[in-house]
């Protein structure tokens, strides 16, 4: 099963030097042609997407798909050398980069996007690691992107968005080519590595959530190269005879060292990709150790100095962690249990959705496709019993259990972040079948073709909400059409007049720019910092006297009003964040005289008004007097 | 041995000459590069071949570790105090790279490794063997750049639909400090405001000062397209009545607030100069006790208006308004109006 030699080329003619260039040249003409194509098709279907002509959802998969598809033909191809393969595996993940690039080419959009560029820039600006965050509290104990992209930036004279770009489509690059690797560890044939690629790059998250500016798709591409330093160690001592005893443990060593390294440097960059790469690095040991297989001791070592990293990391540097993932899974469970109980109801999928027909079915499809596949590749598995694909489909499994998660309003969202690491399982426990059934079957060939689009098109349906695909008019509760001409001069507006670094009470999407742009410290409220009760008290009501109190002792000073509130229902159905106590039944959650209330009271000054948005300045000296009018 | 020493004269080499010219970005990027490639270099020189089962793929590793070497250099630094800096950051990759060339050489066994793309071995098949992989991995970067550069660019230049405009509202100068009720003197005060108007065509508002929920002077003013206007507003004195008062400015449908109460009995050398000129209003000079001011910015000159309290509505005793603009484009601030 491990690779150790190259595949010869089979023997027969003498291949000529132009005889072997011919396939790479046609492969660079035609996926030129393709790319340039491809990415006229996501231009025009951006551009419909922004005037509204509708449209967008065909022109966005035609211009995908004229170039993935000759590029996976390219790179599965039997007679394509390993070269040629890698060629096309980065020509595939650099255009699997442009749908995101080309739809904010700027700046940030998406809302973890304005945190961490946020917290990049800080640290460009005063050089300081660890400093919390305002919009995603939890990243500032994760530094490991921000410290990238800044110092890169600090080096070269780029902004902050321009590094983060860079090192962006070269992790976007390093995880294609990460994946490939592994599989290629495992298998002796380059097609089941690229193949293996390809599958993966079909997850939820590839095209755009772990394209963004987040500590995800960094952290990712380092825990996909971190395992394929461990299994390297894994099986170090499967060379023994090869290397000698020295060399052998030179290289268990070498490569141990760089998992732990790789490790390090993933837990230092985000806390879900650290967990999961301890996670696989113990099933690697426990399938080892199960099954029978090489280096048993070397995995567990790994699996503990892993976990090790991760939980001195949580516990010592980033204790509020736990916290911050609970409502993901926690609380999902719960709601989950409650639903199986009939106790709550669930989620209703793509509600109110604007996709299109054939996007939502592909998007229920694909889970039934995946099932399929892995249950094929389960048979296939069951005739040799080997400890690597053993681990790879219990890795694999993890996505279905996450899928049903998906219908609980807290799961949805850990659901659909779980599946880009259980997809590596699936893919590289499924890419042998595929290469199987395409070398004896032509009908499967078409199948693969067919079932390669469906899989691309369902799971990014599955994983991102149009509003973050497409560009269009502003839109109330959108994370990416948040930041209109208005609010982005309010948030201009505080800084230059009052400052930056500022505690300020504001709704999720006002949060976002004045957080960012702003510069400020904005909270949106908590279930044990209800900020947002501030908007819920009744005009001539009291006020929660102890949120008062709160605000007052933690110096907050401003308040931000957006009247939107109560003419319009968000576009994700959140105000204020994820658990809030409001009404989301496709009414508004507030009334015009909640959101009024504050220009009457002796205890607030009203700095500034705009059409939408107000920002208030809290006097507390005035409330605790006693004063009133 | 070059396997150590041309990396790491890379990585010295590379640092030296990018600090002088940190920020350039021309120069800085490729030195940034070959620094942090040489460096990922070394840090796999103490490892074992990779099985090439995969062209490439050593190179990729060396371009991440290369890369994560920024951060734990970064982390490094954290405990000493020191900012991310590049000095810093350049004394810290060329630590970690002289650790690494140091930790490599006594420990590595003595047979060798397959070429990489970043050192040319000295064995003549090692180069004709790395050249097609660097044009496998450069081709395709160099094409989707030039794809993918063209694509940003005319998407960025294509027409896009305006978005929408807005009239904003704000307390100015030294008004927009305030953070308690505001002391009026007997003699009236002047609040500066700032009038924003962007994205929509000229139009005309009404602009009102309101005392107790009550107009109290009012006038039309011009809202040019994409200028920011200060006014200066005269409120006047207010009953003495030592209770809190509703002030509101309002131009159009957007409007500030805060609340105001007269000059208490002078104290013995506790009271301050009052904004009782526009100028002086606009320059924040003289705060009423209970205002802080901050930020004040220089004062210019500009035309005069007063409006009358708008017939039939409730007056104050003693309240009349004087509302006075000026016009700046947007984004640029223009001095202050006698009224």
């Amino acid at each position: 099963m491990i690779a150790d030699t190259v595949p010869l080329p089979a023997a027969g003619a003498p291949v000529t030097e132009g005889a072997r260039r011919a396939p790479a040249v046609w492969c660079a003409i035609t996926l030129t042609a393709a790319g340039a194509a491809g990415t006229a098709a996501l231009i025009h279907s951006y551009q419909q997407a922004e005037w509204e002509r509708g449209g967008q959802f065909g022109w966005f998969w035609a211009g995908m798909l004229v170039f993935t598809l000759p590029a996976a033909w390219w790179a599965v191809r039997a007679s394509s050398s390993a070269r040629l393969r890698v060629g096309v595996l980065i020509a595939y993940a650099l255009f699997t980069y442009l749908p995101k690039l080309l739809r904010h080419p700027d700046g940030p959009l998406y809302h973890d996007e304005y945190a961490h560029w946020g917290q990049s820039q800080g640290i460009l600006t005063d050089g300081r690691l660890f400093q919390p965050n305002p919009i995603v509290r939890v990243i500032g104990d994760y530094p490991g992107l921000h410290a990238t992209v800044a110092a890169f930036g600090t080096l070269t004279g780029l902004t902050v968005w321009q590094a983060a770009l860079l090192v962006l489509i070269l992790a976007h690059v390093l995880l294609m080519l990460g994946v490939a690797a592994l599989a290629a560890h495992f298998w002796s044939d380059p097609r089941i590595a690229a193949t293996a690629a390809l599958i993966y790059s079909l997850n939820s998250s590839f095209l755009f959530f772990d394209t963004q500016l987040g500590y995800e798709s960094l952290a990712i591409a380092v825990m996909v190269w971190a395992l394929v330093a461990g299994v390297r160690a894994m099986d170090a001592t499967g060379s023994r005879a090869r290397l000698g005893w020295s060399r052998l443990g030179w290289s268990r060593l070498g490569w141990s060292a760089l998992t732990v390294l790789l490790a390090g440097g993933t837990t230092a960059t985000h806390h879900l990709s650290a967990i999961w790469l301890t996670g696989v690095l113990g099933l690697l040991a426990l399938t080892r150790t199960v099954l029978g297989g090489p280096g048993r001791i070397t995995g567990w070592a790994l699996t503990a100095a892993s976990g090790l990293v991760v939980t001195v990391w949580l516990g010592v540097v980033a204790p509020t962690t736990g916290r911050y993932l609970d409502p993901y899974l926690g609380r999902a469970l719960d709601q989950f249990s409650n639903l199986a109980g009939g106790d709550e109801e669930g989620r209703e999928l793509f509600k109110q959705s604007i996709l299109p027909w054939w996007e939502r079915d592909a998007a229920y499809l694909a889970p039934v496709i995946a099932f399929l596949a892995v249950a094929a590749s389960l048979m296939l598995w069951w005739r040799r019993r080997d400890a690597f694909p053993a681990a790879m489909l219990l890795l694999g499994g993890l996505y279905f259990p996450a899928t049903l998660l998906i219908l609980t309003p807290s799961g949805a969202e850990g659901a659909r972040r779980s599946w880009a690491f259980s997809y590596l399982g699936i893919a590289l426990a499924v890419a042998p079948l595929v290469i199987a059934l395409i070398d004896r079957f032509v009908a499967a060939r078409r199948a693969a073709v067919a079932l390669f689009a469906v899989l691309l098109v369902g799971n990014t349906a599955a994983g991102m909400n149009p509003s973050y695909r497409f560009p269009g008019p502003p839109v109330f509760g959108s994370d990416t059409r948040a930041a209109t001409p208005e609010v982005l001069a309010a948030a201009a507006w505080l800084r230059e007049t009052q400052g930056n670094h500022l505690r300020l009470v504001a709704d999720r999407y006002s949060g976002l720019i004045f957080g960012s742009y702003g510069e400020q410290a904005p909270t949106t409220g908590s279930v044990t910092f209800p900020a947002y009760d501030l908007y819920r008290a009744r005009p001539g009501g009291p006020m929660p006297p102890a949120l008062l109190d709160q605000l007052d002792r933690w110096r907050f000073e401003y308040l931000v009003v957006d009247r939107r509130m109560a003419e319009q229902v968000p576009d994700i159905n959140i105000y204020f964040e994820t658990n809030e106590p409001l009404r989301h039944d496709g009414v508004p959650a507030f009334d015009r005289t909640q959101l009024t209330k504050f220009d009457h009271l002796p205890w607030l000054i009203k700095l500034y008004d705009g059409p939408h948005i107000a920002v208030y300045r809290f006097d507390f000296a005035t409330l605790h007097s006693g004063m009133t009018q | 041995m070059n396997r150590i020493l041309i990396p790491l004269a890379v990585v010295y080499g590379a640092l030296g000459a990018l600090l002088p010219v940190t920020g350039r970005l021309w120069i800085a990027l490729p030195l940034s590069v070959a620094a942090l490639l040489a460096v990922g270099d070394l840090w796999l020189v103490a490892l074992p071949p990779p099985v090439p089962s995969l062209p490439g793929l050593r190179a990729a590793l060396a371009a991440l570790t290369g890369l994560m070497t920024l951060p734990l250099v970064a982390l490094a630094l954290y405990p000493f105090g020191v900012a991310v800096r590049p000095l810093p950051l350049a004394g810290g990759v060329a630590v970690v790279a002289s650790c690494l060339a140091a930790a490599s050489v006594p420990s590595r066994p003595s047979s060798d490794f397959s070429g990489t793309p970043f050192v040319v071995s000295s064995a003549p098949f090692v180069v004709s063997s790395v050249a097609p992989t660097i044009g496998a991995v450069v081709l395709p970067v160099i094409v989707a750049l030039g794809i993918g550069g063209i694509a940003v660019h005319t998407y960025e230049r294509l027409p896009h639909p305006a978005e929408p405009g807005y009239v904003t509202v704000a307390l100015g100068d030294w008004a927009a400090s305030l953070d308690r009720p505001l002391t009026v003197p007997a003699q009236g005060i002047y609040i500066p405001v700032r009038v924003t108007s962007a994205g929509l065509p000229a139009t005309r508002a009404r602009l009102r000062l309101w005392v107790g929920g009550a107009v109290v002077a009012t006038r039309p003013l011009d809202l040019y397209a994409d200028t920011v206007r200060t006014l200066t507003v005269r409120l006047p004195a207010l009953p003495a009545d030592d209770a809190l008062h509703p002030i509101d400015i309002s131009v159009g449908a957007a409007s500030t607030g805060f609340y105001a109460r007269s000059t208490p009995p002078p104290t013995s050398g506790a009271a301050r100069r009052l904004p009782t000129t526009p100028d002086a209003a606009a320059r924040g000079l003289p705060s009423t006790p209970g205002a802080a001011v901050r930020g004040v910015s220089a004062p210019g000159r500009a035309g005069r208006a007063v409006v009358r309290a708008v017939a039939g509505r409730r007056v104050l005793a003693g309240a009349q308004g004087c509302l006075a603009p000026r016009r700046a484009p947007l984004s640029t601030s223009q001095g202050g109006t006698p009224c």
